[in-house]
């Protein structure tokens, strides 16, 4: 009797040790599959993400492993040590930064663009019709925060434009901007094209709108890189082209 | 209580050490990178004035409302016998281990605009609680609540219903005896739970971006300044994380000290 609480406890410590040690022996050897690319991209690229999959598998390229987040982190992350074979980002002032940090590969190349739109809530609660309607306060507006390029993009076009935006949230990413803009919870946002596409939601047309756009940069971290190479290629270019992003 | 033992078993102790240095060693290694020199710069820096404000009004306005709601609910849960009781029990506990970003999804589904309560709150009265410092306090109180209730019915509990009773036979009101007995026996673990809720909604990240946005000088605690500060400026950055952790360790060793410890 005396012997049961003891093997309970071993039981019970061996159900959970054992995982954590396989866990951690898989997660520490890192790249499991060295034939498959690891990508760190910008949030406003996963859109693509399972059209550029399809279109790499039929090629016989391995899918990559993507790494999506604000091309603020990846780069942070980049810096920090994060092993990476294809480094993307949104704008080239992130790209910069890691170059500045000596992180970045021999070349670097720009594989496509992006612009803002200004997107409204399903059935345009607050009416709004024109850019100029982001400085009013009593509606509710999100744009992302200026440390990431669609908030840098976004100051950059309202500035030049003369809008001055009450802004009711500043967010992290454009993700996480966009799903707040689906849920109804917000007015209207600048998000870019791409991230409109995919939501389906509606675009409040905005002249000189576009002339405003920024540019993603890719560098290939290992070598030669079969992914930048396709991105760059016409079924590539096509690709990007169908989820929103070039000119 | 048994004296401590003087000869822990090697199997145990390294376990015990490498658990010790998996706390230990990130918050070594954040006080090792912290920009002591320009500390009290970085920490005057306008932008973190600011979330220092919103901070203190979201903790402490939560930290009131954990109070008020908070020890009802801890009363009702050490005695009020139901049949759901574990099930309610548990309801109140969840946030404790709910991930804070599903939290702030199930807020924002909940009282947003478009939301199950928040449509008409939105309709009858015209609030609407995300983007605004109310939301921020909502999130915060949400994850908060559970750290002074479990607090609390605790102590309730094994204070037991004598003094209560003796009240009550002495013709004291229910309420009256749950004021003048009931609270003041339980004192020193209200203000344990206090300290602790407090200290969680000043933390507060997931539900609160997630929810109720972030916006300087509304919204932007110093969590999510912290977080925006990483990508943009790292030793600002630093600089909010070791004024967090002085903090949140300053409450712990007061409540070890003064409190948990008679």
């Amino acid at each position: 009797m005396s012997q049961r609480p003891l093997a309970a406890i071993l039981a019970l410590a061996a159900a959970f040790v054992i995982p954590t040690i396989a866990a951690f022996a898989l997660a520490a050897s890192g790249d499991d599959d060295p034939d498959r690319a690891l990508i760190l991209a910008p949030s406003s690229l996963a859109v693509a993400q399972d059209k550029l999959d399809a279109a790499l598998a039929q090629l016989g390229i391995p899918a990559p492993e993507w790494v999506f987040a604000g091309s603020q982190t990846i780069v942070a992350q980049l810096i920090d040590g994060a092993p990476a074979d294809l480094l993307l980002t949104a704008n080239r002032v992130t790209l910069d930064r890691a170059r500045d940090a000596g992180v970045t590969g021999a070349t670097e190349v720009a594989f496509t663009e992006n612009h803002l739109v200004l997107a409204v809530a399903e059935g345009n609660p607050g009416n709004v019709a024109e850019l100029a309607d982001l400085a009013d306060p009593s509606l509710l507006i999100g744009v992302c925060a200026t440390t990431v390029p669609c908030g840098r993009l976004a100051n950059e076009m309202t500035t030049a434009l003369g809008v001055n935006v009450a802004a009711d949230t500043e967010e992290p990413n454009v993700r996480s901007l966009s799903t707040k803009l689906v849920a109804g919870e917000l007015d209207a946002s600048l998000i870019y094209r791409t991230d409109a596409l995919a939501a389906g939601v509606e675009v409040i047309d905005v002249p000189g709108i576009a002339d405003y756009r920024t540019t993603y940069w890719g560098t290939s971290l290992t070598g030669d890189n079969a992914v930048l190479d396709f991105l760059l290629s016409a079924e590539g270019q096509a690709i990007l082209r169908s989820a929103g992003f070039g000119s | 209580m048994r004296p401590p033992t003087r000869h822990a078993p090697t199997p145990l102790l390294i376990p015990a050490c490498i658990g010790l240095l998996i706390v230990a060693v990130p918050i070594i290694g954040l006080l090792q990178r912290a920009p002591w020199s320009s500390l009290v710069v970085q920490l005057t820096n306008p932008a973190v004035v600011d979330a220092i404000g919103v901070s203190l009004i979201v903790s402490i306005v939560s930290a009131t409302l954990c109070l008020l709601l908070g020890l009802p609910l801890a009363w009702a849960l050490a005695r009020i016998e139901l049949r759901g009781g574990r099930l309610i029990r548990a309801a109140v506990m969840l946030p404790m281990v709910l991930p804070p970003v599903v939290g702030g999804t199930a807020l924002l589904f909940a009282l947003g605009r478009r939301g199950l309560v928040g449509q008409w709150l939105d309709r009858w009265f015209g609030i609407t609680l995300p983007f605004t410092t109310a939301g921020a306090i909502l999130a915060a109180t949400f994850v908060a609540l559970p750290f002074f209730v479990t607090t609390v019915e605790a102590a309730l509990r094994q204070n037991g219903t004598d003094l209560e009773e003796a009240a009550a036979v002495s013709g004291a009101r229910p309420l009256v005896a749950f004021l003048t007995v009931t609270v003041p026996a339980s004192r020193e673990s209200i203000v344990a739970g206090l300290a602790l809720a407090w200290a969680r909604a000043l933390g507060e990240f997931g539900a609160t971006v997630t929810f109720a946005g972030n916006l300087a000088g509304r919204t932007r605690t110093l969590p999510l300044q912290t977080f925006l500060a990483l990508e943009s400026d790292p030793e600002a950055a630093l600089a909010i994380s070791v004024l967090l952790l002085t903090i949140s360790l300053g409450v712990l060793v007061a409540l070890r000290g003064r409190w948990l410890v008679r």
